[in-house]
């Protein structure tokens, strides 16, 4: 192994690593990347999320639930959801109905959601710090889709 | 001249064959650990939607996805290259091609709209450690080999310089993640408040979707002063990581306090960085092959030495 290979080796794989920081735009991508994901302060963000609807309880705001990343998704990764549910809202209003639909399905398959009767995806904004210390409300929330769950046997 | 001296002395440092050797085993190990648990999560990504491929790194060489058939055969390669890169077993050619395959798996995994960053260090690791002599010793090659001595080579510079490497990458990660917040937020994010507002929406987010969330983030993000010293130790830590290179003491303080950083992450947003969390991703600044613990790894792996030298 020769000092010239250490060196051209070794180095290249630096410079790689450090090619991110050199670009102009924060370069988030795999394997190099500069690692924005904690640099940024989020404004009031929003979110995309499904919630599914049951039968009603006859107690107001207790038939709504957030639904898991594990109906959105193979897996329970939370980042996955947000990911595939994002995707699908910038792809327009039929990926997003294709998405209501799919949850919808595998929520029918599931025990553990016999109750749920419908499946909306939906916009909700908040602000993050007010959300731990004076009020979980959304600063705003819109319907995007809704789909209903198929009827079991 | 006296400069390119001290930075020969740095990187062609003479260390121990053994001591890469460990580093190989270990790393590979935990590689395989990594992709055997999460498997199901590499295999899915073959049934989602062709629309979401958004692929990075080697993948954009592919304009659509892979049939699944051939992404599964692909991740059952990797697995079994695996093995013989952990355990050294025909090491010149199965360790590069290990380190390509798993290139090539982290990257489809990553290709769909979600970047695992746990996955970048290990990944730059495994490749510099397929292109240096890591089987030298503590290896099925060694092993297997006639010809040899019985006795662990010498240290040397060719043992050495990959084990710098693997520092000086695992430095530079860091401190470019240090710059990213600098340039992205500037000094103001050492007071803390994109680093409550950071805790405050990943719990919020994980909250609304019904997913388990740190309870002690939850309970720190109304309070603006716990943040502070975090987020100035964070930076700290993230633009001091250079220092890591300059002594062993500074490496090891460095290590426990980065080491500290990552647990200190996974308590307050729930976001385990497996590779540094198990403090795997330093071992290159550590001397593994010291540690009495390790020491069965030899006498498995070695044939029997000659009591003339160790």
């Amino acid at each position: 192994m020769s000092r010239v290979f250490a060196y051209g080796i070794g180095w290249v794989a630096v410079a790689a690593v450090v090619s991110p920081a050199i670009s102009s735009e924060p370069r988030d991508s795999y394997p190099l990347s500069n690692y924005p994901m904690f640099s940024k302060k989020r404004e009031n963000p929003i979110l995309h999320k499904l919630v599914g609807i049951s039968r009603s309880t006859g107690i107001p705001g207790t038939n709504r639930v957030a639904l898991p990343p594990s109906l959105v998704v193979e897996g329970s990764e939370v980042m996955q959801a947000v990911s595939t549910i994002s995707q699908s809202v910038t792809a327009g209003m039929p990926a997003m109905q294709r998405l209501c639909s799919d949850v919808a399905l595998r929520a029918a398959q599931d025990p553990r959601w016999v109750a749920l009767e419908r499946v909306e995806l939906v916009e909700v904004q908040f602000d993050p710090v007010t959300y731990f210390t004076l009020d979980s409300k959304p600063m705003a929330q819109q319907l995007l889709t809704s789909c209903e769950v198929p009827h079991r046997e | 001249m006296r400069w390119l001296r001290r930075l020969d002395t740095f990187w062609y440092a003479p260390l121990p064959a053994l001591r890469l050797a460990y580093l190989r085993f270990l790393i590979g190990a935990y590689s395989l650990i990594y992709l055997a648990i999460w498997a199901p999560n590499f295999l899915n990504v073959s049934g989602y939607a062709p629309e979401r491929f958004s692929p990075v790194g080697p993948v954009s060489l592919v304009d659509s996805p892979l049939p699944p058939i051939q992404a599964h055969l692909i991740f059952g390669l990797t697995l079994l290259t695996g093995f013989a890169f952990s355990l050294g077993w025909h090491y010149r050619w199965l360790g590069p091609i290990y380190a390509i395959l798993l290139l090539w798996t982290t990257s489809y995994r990553n290709s769909w709209g979600m970047i695992f960053h746990t996955e970048n260090l290990m990944t730059l690791h495994i490749m510099l450690l397929s292109v240096a002599p890591a089987a030298d010793t503590l290896s099925l090659d060694r092993k297997t080999s006639r010809t040899t001595s019985g006795n662990p080579p010498d240290a040397h510079g060719r043992y050495g310089w990959c084990i710098r490497a693997m520092c000086t990458v695992t430095v530079a990660a860091y401190l470019l993640a240090g710059v990213a917040k600098l340039r992205v937020s500037g000094w103001a994010w050492g007071s803390g408040e994109v680093l409550q507002n950071q805790v405050a929406f990943d719990n919020l987010r994980k909250l609304e979707f019904g997913s388990w969330h740190s309870p002690l983030g939850v309970w720190a993000a109304p309070h603006r002063s716990i943040f502070g010293p975090l987020a100035a130790l964070s930076l700290v830590l993230e633009v001091g990581a250079p220092v890591a290179l300059l002594s062993r003491k500074l490496a090891r303080i460095w290590v426990l306090g980065v080491c500290a950083f990552h647990w200190g992450i996974l308590l307050m947003m729930a976001i385990a960085f497996a590779y540094p969390l198990s403090g795997i991703a330093f071992l290159s600044f550590l001397e593994p092959e010291t540690w009495k613990k390790l020491e069965f790894l030899e006498r498995w792996f070695e044939p029997k030495r000659n009591s003339a030298s160790g």
